[in-house]
């Protein structure tokens, strides 16, 4: 599967305002979303370091080691454990009602009540590759999503030489139109514990409202992505980016959308030697 | 930061009109005394002497120039002092400036006549024009005729009178025409007021900001309904609000129910019939009736979709109707044409007009349920971008009226066979009685349709109805009907419930057709009869040995045919027979002992009463009921 993006940012004071502006252009509530994020990076391979490391005299060996090491180290992205609070039956019959569409301080209260009774997260395994090279419209990278529904995430995920490093939880409202999900988000931050606990840990969801902000300018990142099954299909390439345009055209003038910068996109753990000389 | 967001309404000091700039001064003083080459010394000292109002006039102007003064720092002053001696030197200079060059002009202009004159001009002029090439010569001024002077002036006045009628007859149409303009505009962004308040949505066109347009349709339609459902406003010669034309001018077309029975027409109903006026509508009347088609349009076109995919299920379509076949010989038709022929052959006492009413509300409002299941599909998150489009899937809506109009035929028919069950248990006085239930909880339990929450989602389920069947010692079943034009069902089904007679357990049954599921009842029912009739006989068994040696005793043979026999040493010599027939119960008793001639027994219970036939009499008892009849056998055969 592939993920056809364009990001772009809105500030605090923007926030309300581009809310409306949105639930108008969809014609749809926004749909309060709250995602626990638990970052996983993977072991690099044992024997890493008893290769010789670039220098010395002989360049045709070199060239062989260069190669064996990419070939290490090629592969080792972050994985993420995905965690989605669905919100609690009532709280989507509320939605229905025309009043819904409330600023952010009843958002929070409403996700306040439903988290007091026992929420439910469903869980799913993230991989995002780095976004494809080259001057593009918009954004594209492979993108996977596995859903986890039972058994020991942290266990699993270290028999495949992962180890679980921070986590993070994700505010927003999300929008469809047509194909089309529009996330507005932020980030903020949750208080570092083991992968054990890190699983069943829900007991901040009560109180969202005072988590601390990754961003402390409070302002949110809007993304505009489509799923596509299969990327390089050139008809279906065209169509996910012409559509993504035209949403940009036509946002033009509430939101500025742009590809992503690729680099701060990436997810490709940084090639580092731990062995010094 | 804060300040600089507030606006403050303080309206900005006028500047000084005492401005100090020196220029403006003088214009003022040019303005109020004229010219400077008018004031001589005469007029001044005149001025002083006499005439005080000039000069008083003259003082509070200074008076307001040296008040400024006042609150001026000592700095201050001096610089405003040095800046204005500036300026008087610039003046100056400029003022000589031209006095030479006026200078030069006259010596150049006498230089012809007197020398001296030469010596006052300037050496630049000198160089640049010989003295004395310049001349001047007095012309006198010729005299106008006093007529030419007359014509003249009346030219001039006539020609300005013209002018000023012609700027009137200007000014005057020019502000009708701004009068008519300022009333269309009232009257038209009034009525779009009206629009607005009586519940239109208004909106401008993205790409057209002038136009004005009103949103009649629905929202959550398929999209070649949706986006027809708008609707420009344009502006009437009047000011008046006026529809765009062409989406009027469609024909009107609705959608009728018919109800048939043996192809006779006998029940009509039309949402509602829309009087055609001669006047005018008003612009909202002209709105609702174009939403009203619309909502009809679409409806068939619904309909006629569904129908394709349930051909299978005797639903036909045609062009400009669709059939439902209901049961036999009871059809209904859904007829989408401009005019509708309402003459039918209605029956008085049938309910034919309350199925076509219900068929035609139910239709409308499971569009809209419809409607609003989109928008619900709409707010989750939409699957993966594939090559192959997504299809619409058909809306719910003649399956669901076909599902609940055949479920209340088959409960109908399925009731009064029970009932008849039912009649000849009464007349035996057997206590059996089945009675409707609301619901039948454990019944169906498999029978689960996911459906989503919307407004009707009682309707989508699967319609069920279920009956008790209240049997002899307080045993109990239930039997349940579901009907449902989806998987698993795909019709009607019928359960009943486990019920225990001790020598036969029947557990959870499903029958597919009605006589399949009577069929099971009246079996029930006979064993259920022959446990009563075992209870009886244990009763009167007790006491037998005692007295007569060799007793006689009943025994239960064969339970599921209700055979009982009568044993005496082990040797069956007469057998009792109970039996339960559609519409009757009966007991046959028969003598089949060796010894004595055969002789028969039959006690037959109907709805309207019990008949004993014994041999070839048969008589009427009316008052016998069951287990009298038993009772007179067993004595007769023990």
């Amino acid at each position: 599967m592939h993920e056809f993006a364009l990001y772009g940012q809105v500030s605090r004071d923007d926030h309300h305002r581009t809310l409306q502006q949105l639930a108008g252009y969809t014609r749809m509530q926004p749909q309060e979303t709250v995602e626990i994020h638990l970052v996983f990076k993977p072991r690099t391979p044992a024997g890493l370091d008893h290769l010789p490391s670039a220098g010395g005299s002989q360049g045709v060996m070199q060239q062989d080691v260069q190669k064996l090491k990419t070939m290490l180290n090629a592969g080792l992205f972050y994985l993420q454990l995905v965690g989605e609070v669905v919100p609690d039956k009532p709280k989507g019959t509320e939605n229905d009602e025309d009043v819904a569409m409330s600023n952010g301080d009843g958002d929070h209260a409403e996700s306040d009540r439903s988290a007091d009774e026992k929420s439910a997260v469903r869980w799913s395994l993230d991989f995002k590759d780095t976004p494809e090279p080259g001057k593009q419209p918009v954004s594209t990278r492979l993108v996977s999503r596995i859903s986890m529904t039972d058994g020991d995430f942290v266990r699993f995920l270290d028999n495949f030489g992962y180890e679980y490093v921070s986590r993070y939880i994700v505010v927003g409202s999300k929008f469809y139109d047509h194909d089309t999900t529009l996330f507005v988000h932020k980030v903020l931050r949750l208080s570092q514990i083991s992968a054990d606990e890190a699983v069943r840990d829900t007991s901040f969801l009560p109180n969202i409202t005072e988590l601390p902000e990754l961003d402390g300018s409070g302002g949110y990142t809007i993304q505009a992505s489509i799923d596509v099954v299969d990327g390089n299909n050139p008809e279906l390439k065209e169509r996910a980016t012409r559509q993504l345009l035209a949403l940009k055209e036509a946002l033009k003038q509430a939101v500025d959308l742009t590809p992503g910068d690729r680099l701060s996109l990436d997810t490709r753990v940084p090639v580092t030697s731990t062995r010094t000389q | 930061m804060s300040e600089s967001k507030t606006i403050s309404l303080l309206i900005p000091p006028e500047q000084d009109s005492t401005s100090q700039d020196l220029q403006v001064q003088i214009q003022k003083i040019v303005a109020q005394k004229g010219h400077f080459r008018h004031v001589t010394e005469q007029s001044l000292l005149a001025q002083i002497r006499g005439k005080a109002p000039g000069s008083k006039h003259n003082d509070p102007q200074g008076d307001g120039q040296v008040e400024p003064e006042e609150d001026e720092t000592p700095q201050k002053r001096q610089e405003r002092l040095w800046k204005s001696r500036e300026e008087m030197l610039e003046r100056l200079s400029y003022a000589q400036n031209e006095i030479l060059c006026a200078l030069d002009f006259v010596s150049l202009l006498i230089s012809k006549q007197s020398v001296p004159a030469q010596h006052s001009m300037s050496p630049a002029l000198k160089d640049a024009v010989p003295a004395g090439t310049l001349a001047a010569r007095v012309l006198p001024a010729k005299p106008l005729s006093s007529s030419v002077q007359r014509r003249l002036a009346s030219a001039s006045q006539g020609r300005r009178l013209a002018s000023f009628r012609s700027t009137s007859i200007k000014l005057s149409t020019a502000s009708s025409r701004l009068k008519i303009d300022a009333e269309r505009e009232t009257e038209y962004w009034a009525q779009i007021a009206d629009l607005t308040a009586s519940g239109w949505a208004v909106s401008r066109l993205p790409r057209d900001s002038k136009a004005i347009g009103v949103h009649f349709g629905f929202p959550e339609s398929a999209p070649q309904f949706r986006d027809r459902g708008f609707a420009l406003l344009r502006q009437a010669d009047d000011g008046a609000v006026i529809l765009d034309k062409h989406p009027i001018q469609r024909k009107r077309k609705r959608l009728g129910v018919y109800v048939s029975r043996n192809n006779t027409k006998t029940a009509f109903f039309q949402a509602r019939t829309s009087v055609q006026k001669a006047q005018p509508q008003s612009i909202g009347d002209q709105l609702t009736d174009m939403r009203d088609s619309l909502f009809e349009e679409e409806l068939f076109y619904e309909v006629c979709r569904e129908a394709r995919i349930m051909a299978n299920q005797g639903v036909t379509t045609r062009a400009d109707s669709v059939d439902l076949e209901v049961t036999g010989g009871c059809q209904i038709s859904l007829v989408f044409a401009e005019q509708h022929d309402s003459d039918v052959d209605a029956t008085p006492d049938s309910d034919d007009h309350i199925v076509a009413e219900f068929v035609a509300v139910a239709l409308r409002l499971l569009l809209n349920a419809a409607h609003q299941q989109n928008l619900v599909r709409r707010s989750q998150k939409p699957p993966p971008m594939t090559l192959k489009s997504r299809p619409l899937p058909e809306y719910a809506l003649i399956r669901l009226i076909l599902t609940h109009l055949r479920h209340k035929a088959e409960a109908t028919r399925f009731w009064k066979s029970c009932r008849d069950l039912a009649k000849p248990f009464l007349q035996a006085g057997i206590q059996v009685s089945i009675t409707p239930q609301k619901s039948t909880g454990n019944l169906f339990e498999s029978l689960s349709v996911d459906h989503s929450s919307t407004l009707l989602s009682e309707m989508m389920l699967p319609a069920k109805a279920g009956c008790k069947v209240s049997l002899t010692e307080g045993r109990t079943m239930q039997v349940g009907l579901a009907t449902f034009l989806g998987p698993p069902l795909y019709g009607s089904r019928y359960e009943t419930s486990p019920v225990d007679f001790g020598f036969s357990h029947m557990p959870i049954l499903r029958h597919e057709t009605e006589g399949a599921a009577v069929s099971c009842i009246r079996r029930i029912l006979l064993l259920d009869l022959v446990a009563h009739v075992e209870t009886l006989v244990k009763e009167r068994n007790i006491p037998p040995e005692s007295e007569h040696g060799p007793s006689k005793h009943w025994k239960l043979a064969h339970p599921h045919d209700g055979e009982f026999i009568i044993c005496e040493s082990d040797e069956a010599v007469g057998k009792m027979k109970i039996a339960v027939l559609p519409e009757s119960i009966s007991i046959k008793w028969s003598n089949t002992g060796k010894g004595s001639a055969s002789k028969y027994l039959i006690w037959t219970w109907t709805a309207r009463g019990c008949t004993k036939a014994d041999g070839t009499a048969v008589a009427s008892q009316v008052d016998t009921d069951f287990d009298q009849a038993i009772d007179q056998i067993m004595k007769g055969s023990l």
